[in-house]
Order: C-alpha cells, then structure tokens, then sequence
C-alpha cells in the first residue's frame, strides 16, 4: 500500500475511533447539523419559490395600447411595426373590437344581458404588450407608454403606473427583508458549527496538546478533526435525509 | 548541545522576571540536575527550551539550531530532537501503554514495524511489556511515569528533558526511574533534570545547575 493511503486510513481509523470515544459531542454535531441544514434549507425553499412568484407577477406586467375606432389599416401598421421593432418586448397580442367585446361578454358571463341593448361596440381594439426580463420595471414601461401613446391612431395608453410603483417598492423591502433574514440565518449556522467545531476540540485538547509537544505538525494534528467534520456532516445529510422522508 | 547567553523572561503582568541574566553552557551527552526551590524558574527553563514559552531577552541555541529564529512551522521538528517527561506525565488517558509509546513515532511517520519493534524494546527496558494492553489511569504513579520516560525516549532524542520525574514516588522507585535516565544518558542523551530532592542529588553525582528566584547561583 502507498504510504499515503496508508496514512489516509490511519487518519480515517482515527476520527473514527474519536466519534466512538466521544459519543455525545458527536451526537450534538451531528444534530445540529441536520438541524441547521434543515433550516438552511427551509429558507432556500421559501426563497426560490417566493422568486418564481414575483417572477409570475413580474410577467403579468403588461402595456396596453388602445386603438382609436378610425385607425386606418396603414395606422395599424405602423403601430404593429414599432412593436416588432422594440427590442425590450417579450411577447405580445393585437385584440380587436370585436374580441374585445367577445372577451368581455366572457367576463360577464351571465350578466352579459347588460350588453343586449347595444347597437355598437364600444370597446377599442388594442395591442397588449408583455416585457423581457430586465424592462419589467416602472421607468422602462413609462418610457414606452410615452412612445406608443405619441403614436398617429393610438387612443390612450394603461400600464397601472401606481399599481407597478407600489409593486416595485413591495419586491424592494421584500429583497431587503429576505437578505436580512438570509444573512442572520447564515450567521447563526456559522456561529452554531463553529461552536460544534470548537467544542469537539475543547473536549481534547489536552490531547492536542501533548501531540504538539512530541512534535506533531500541525496538518497531523488537523486532519482528523477534519476527517471527523465531514463524517459528522455527512451524517448530519443522513439524518437530514431521513427526516425529510418520514415526513 | 545546549548554550544560553543572557536570557531573560518575565512573564506577562509579573514585574519580578522568572528567570534573568541566565548563562548556560551544557555539553552534549552531560548529564545535569536542575535545582532550586518552588518558583525557582525550573519549569519555565523547560519550557523556553521546548518553545512552549517565548523569552525577552538573550541568546539559545540547540544543536546549533537558534531558538529565535525557529519559524512556527519548524517547531515541531525542534520537539522531535527533545524528550520531555512532564511532572503530570502528560499520557493520553484513551491510549493504551503501547500506543502511548508508539504514538510520537507515528507522529514521525516511521514505518508501521519498526515502531512495533522499538515500542516492545521500550516496553521490556521500562519493565511494563505484561501492561502493554492496559490504560495509564490503571497504572500505579511509578509505572505512569516510566511510560511518561519511554514515551520521551521513543524517537531517541538527543536531548532528555525531565520535569521533576520522581515529583512524590518514593525512594526505591526514585531509584528505578534514576536507572532509566543513566541508561539514556550512556546511550548519548543529554539529560536535563530538574528535581529538589536533595537526597537523590547527593547520592547519584551529577553536574548540579542551581536556580534561585530566576537567578543561577551555580553551575
Ligand atoms: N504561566 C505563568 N504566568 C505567570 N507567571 C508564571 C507562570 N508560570 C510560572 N510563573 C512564575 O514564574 C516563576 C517561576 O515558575 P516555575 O514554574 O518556573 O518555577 P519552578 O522552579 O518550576 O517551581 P516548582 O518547583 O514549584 O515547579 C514563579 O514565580 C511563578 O509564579
Ligand atoms: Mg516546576
């Protein structure tokens, strides 16, 4: 065998026999561990899916760009073009009058009875714009509302301008407060291992002390303290693992 | 071979030094007792020698080496040229005998038989190859301390450091551990003891370095 297999197993043996002689230390890592890998995880968790919602959210965000009744087809045109033409959109759908209304009768379901007296559609016909990733934000849709609501044949503009600022500051304190609390989380994990680490090698150091006095380097003497973090930690997966599947 | 010029060390938050003006010439292969009273500076000589405590002033060299200028990854290497016998013994309660002699050669990386080999020598030479498998905590205080000495000889160090290592054994025992320090020395140690028993320091002759109150009064 090589010598520095050999000497690996020997570390290996060592931590080993280090968790069996200390049993309760390594229990109380191993425990707290799992428990902080649990709650490490529990914040990752609530983070990524708190992000697919706002990032839900975030799609929804469209630009409306009402039509007057007597736009021209070349109107039309021209308005469709500035559309193709916008780097920043994501997608989007051109709704007619008659749509419109269709849409709408849809919405009213059994009340549509409202709408059985009308001679004429009074629904305008409208672009509805979705932005890129990037451009869904107040300033970059207020900006190209301007643009479309210059625009020959276009009757107003919507984008919810309160709505998207009162949206924006929300995700702001939100981002802040999930930092916050990822930040605190993260502390507390690395003060409670640290603690777990210094407690292991609290409760030898009388031992660590005498390796150093018959001459041992400090890798030897690290090693397998080192070795025994990551069984402990493994461990703690384990655990962790087991949990999550009972439950 | 061990020279000191001048050392000085005060501990941190004392004003009197434990040990000053210290100058101190021990050939290789001597063998000396370290004398003096309770807070003599004995322990701390110690010590300093083994870089377990740094000094303010003077000189020290060993084998040559120069203490000062020794980088903290080099110690370990200085320690492997010197054997100490703690007055606690200073044995790992969770070893056995056996692996509490093999131990520093593992930490030296020798070769799995040869440790083997030289553990059972030290075994028979301290007289303790029937309690190989036993624990220090079952030992008698006699037969800690004999572990504690063949421990310190196991790598054969060139320099034997032996913190009062009759501390309160009786006289006959005394003797016998005296037996195993002589054989050291006559193997080609250097032998440093500190001890206050006077009786033993008339009864087996020595070079006899005396310190009182941090300072040499003979040597
Ligand atoms: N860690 C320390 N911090 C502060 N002062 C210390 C420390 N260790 C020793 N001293 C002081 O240094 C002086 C010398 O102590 P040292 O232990 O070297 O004496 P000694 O000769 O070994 O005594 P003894 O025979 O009792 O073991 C004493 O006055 C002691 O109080
Ligand atoms: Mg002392």
């Amino acid at each position: 065998m090589p010598p520095f297999l050999k000497q690996s197993l020997k570390t290996f043996a060592e931590a080993a026999a280090n968790i069996r002689d200390n049993k309760e230390t390594s229990l109380i890592a191993i425990f707290t561990i799992s428990v902080a890998i649990t709650i490490l995880g529990l914040f990752l968790l609530v983070y990524f899916n708190l992000n697919n919602v706002l990032r839900g959210l975030s799609e929804k965000l469209q630009l409306v760009v009402y039509l007057k009744d007597d736009i021209q087809e070349s109107g039309l045109k021209k308005v469709e073009a500035m559309i193709r033409d916008e780097e920043k959109i994501w997608k989007w759908e051109y709704l007619s009058k008659d749509n419109a209304l269709r849409a709408f009768r849809e919405k009213l379901k059994d009340k549509s009875a409202i709408l059985e007296g009308l001679d004429a559609n009074p629904l305008p016909a409208s672009f509805n714009i979705y932005f890129k990733e990037g451009y869904r934000n107040y300033e970059e849709i207020k900006l190209l509302a301007g643009k479309f609501s210059a625009a020959q044949g276009v009757e107003d503009v919507d984008y919810g301008g309160g709505w998207i600022l009162r949206f924006e500051a929300a995700i702001f304190f939100l981002k802040i407060f999930i930092t916050a609390v990822g930040g605190l989380l993260a502390l507390g994990l690395i003060t409670i291992i640290s603690n777990t680490v210094r407690l292991s090698v609290y409760s030898r150091h009388d031992e660590i002390e005498i390796k150093k006095l018959v001459g041992a380097t400090r890798w030897f003497i690290q090693a397998p303290f080192l070795v025994e973090g990551i069984i402990q930690g493994m461990a703690g997966v384990v655990f962790y693992l087991g949990v999550l599947i009972i439950f | 071979m061990i020279q000191i010029f001048h050392l000085q060390k005060t501990y941190e938050g004392n004003n009197i030094p434990a040990l000053s003006e210290i100058n101190l010439h021990i050939q290789k292969g001597e063998f000396c007792y370290l004398c003096g009273p309770s807070g003599a500076g004995k322990s701390t000589l110690m010590k300093i020698l083994m870089k377990m405590e740094n000094y303010n002033q003077g000189q020290i060299l060993i084998q040559g080496m120069n203490l000062a200028k020794i980088k903290e990854s080099k110690i370990p290497y200085l320690r492997r040229e010197i054997g100490v016998v703690f007055q606690d013994f200073k044995l790992l309660n969770r070893k056995t005998v056996f692996d509490n002699i093999a131990f520093p050669q593992e930490v030296v990386g020798k070769p799995r038989n040869e440790i083997k080999k030289k553990t059972w020598e030290l075994l028979k030479y301290i007289g303790l190859a029937h309690k190989k498998d036993a624990y220090p905590l079952r030992l008698s205080g006699g037969e800690q301390q004999r572990v504690a000495i063949a421990r310190a000889l196991a790598n054969d160090p060139s320099i034997l450091l032996a913190d009062e290592p009759m501390g309160n054994l009786d006289e006959e025992i005394s003797m016998e551990i005296m037996g195993l320090f002589e054989r050291a020395n006559q193997y080609g140690a250097t032998v440093l003891l500190a001890t206050h028993n006077l009786s033993l320091t008339r009864r087996v002759m020595h070079r006899k370095i005396v310190l009182e109150r941090g300072k040499l009064l003979a040597s």
